[in-house]
């Protein structure tokens, strides 16, 4: 059995656990974290596959076209609208997810990661006392997701 | 493009440290967009003007909602948890594949938001990740499989200016839940 035949293996026997209301994590603790590089390596991938996306977005929060508040909401939706696709491709055991598998790009998933995280954080309203990110961050945030996805 | 991580007082005012004694912990595994330490700014507010509400976790460790934590969490992520109310979009708002969503703040949305927070804090199956560094700040952490599309996380902070707040509630990806797995750490 090759490692793509394993893959979709350990998707069935998850989703499988799902449907009975258990999980792979709790069942085979050592298979889930097998399964969750490969899935790391195939989020990744598909965030690289949508980069004019965040391309878009960086350049007009940097072009002042759009606010601070209305980047970290977009840069969530486009982060979360991913992951909500991998999760229905993996439920669906979707073929397509073999065109993913090749690990390429792990460096964009931790920095994707981490701009999502200041996104999260912001919120323009002085108010808010929680908020831990400022509109310098987003902007530097923008500006290094900008020359990372223009590289490649 | 490394930054400073602000330690002094603010512009123009009194800083977060200037006016609190604890500081979150540096944290080397997690150093933010620009690759080396990361400006941190915590805004100040007038505290005892909030209410909250106390959820207790599984565990035994409580964490406090203040009504405006529970604004910026309700209005960011409700409908990941499946709270379908959002506002309408901007006029400017540039169509996309990936459309941003808001969720209309009133009382009956962060009611069913904080409901569910509570759920998922006394489910007893929820994953716990004591002492996890959310942007830098020691937290304890809970990891479920079972809400939003795919895993939801919420972690109360145990130090710094908001130690016992529930300060992030939020969507889990593939890759944050690695970094939560490997390295005890979101964001």
């Amino acid at each position: 059995m090759n490692q793509q035949q394993k893959f979709f293996k350990l998707v069935k026997y998850s989703n499988e656990l799902k449907k009975n209301k258990k999980s792979l994590l709790k069942e085979d603790p050592e298979a889930f974290d097998t399964l969750l590089k490969v899935m790391v390596t195939i989020e990744d991938n598909l965030h690289y596959s949508e980069k004019q996306e965040y391309i878009e977005l960086a350049k007009d929060f940097l072009a002042d076209q759009i606010t601070a508040d209305d980047f970290s909401y977009s840069f969530m939706a486009i982060y979360e609208g991913i992951s909500r696709k991998l999760g229905q491709m993996k439920k669906d055991e979707s073929l397509e997810l073999a065109n993913f598998l090749k690990p390429s790009r792990p460096e964009l998933g931790d920095l994707l990661a981490r701009i999502y995280g200041s996104c999260d954080s912001f919120s323009p309203d002085p108010e808010v006392d929680i908020a831990m990110s400022d509109e310098k961050e987003l902007k530097d945030c923008a500006q290094i997701l900008l020359v990372k996805l223009q590289e490649e | 493009m490394a930054q400073q991580l602000q330690t002094g007082p603010a512009e123009g005012g009194n800083g977060l440290f200037g006016r609190f004694s604890a500081r979150p912990t540096p944290d080397p595994s997690n150093p933010g967009c620009a690759g080396g330490p990361r400006s941190l700014t915590v805004r100040s507010s007038q505290r005892n003007s909030d209410s909250s509400t106390n959820l207790t976790a599984h565990d035994g460790v409580k964490g406090r909602l203040t009504d405006k934590s529970a604004n910026h969490l309700t209005s960011k992520h409700a409908h990941d948890l499946g709270i379908d109310d959002p506002l309408p979009p901007s006029p400017n708002q540039k169509p996309g594949k990936f459309p941003k969503i808001r969720t209309r703040i009133n009382k009956a949305n962060k009611k069913e938001f904080t409901d569910t927070l509570e759920k998922i804090l006394q489910d007893p199956n929820t994953e716990v990740f004591p002492g996890v560094s959310i942007r830098k700040i020691k937290s304890h952490g809970y990891y479920t499989e079972d809400y939003s599309e795919f895993g939801f996380f919420v972690g109360i902070h145990t130090e710094g200016e908001f130690a016992g707040q529930i300060i992030n509630a939020q969507p889990v990806g593939e890759k944050q839940l690695d970094f939560l797995r490997e390295l005890n750490t979101l964001n």
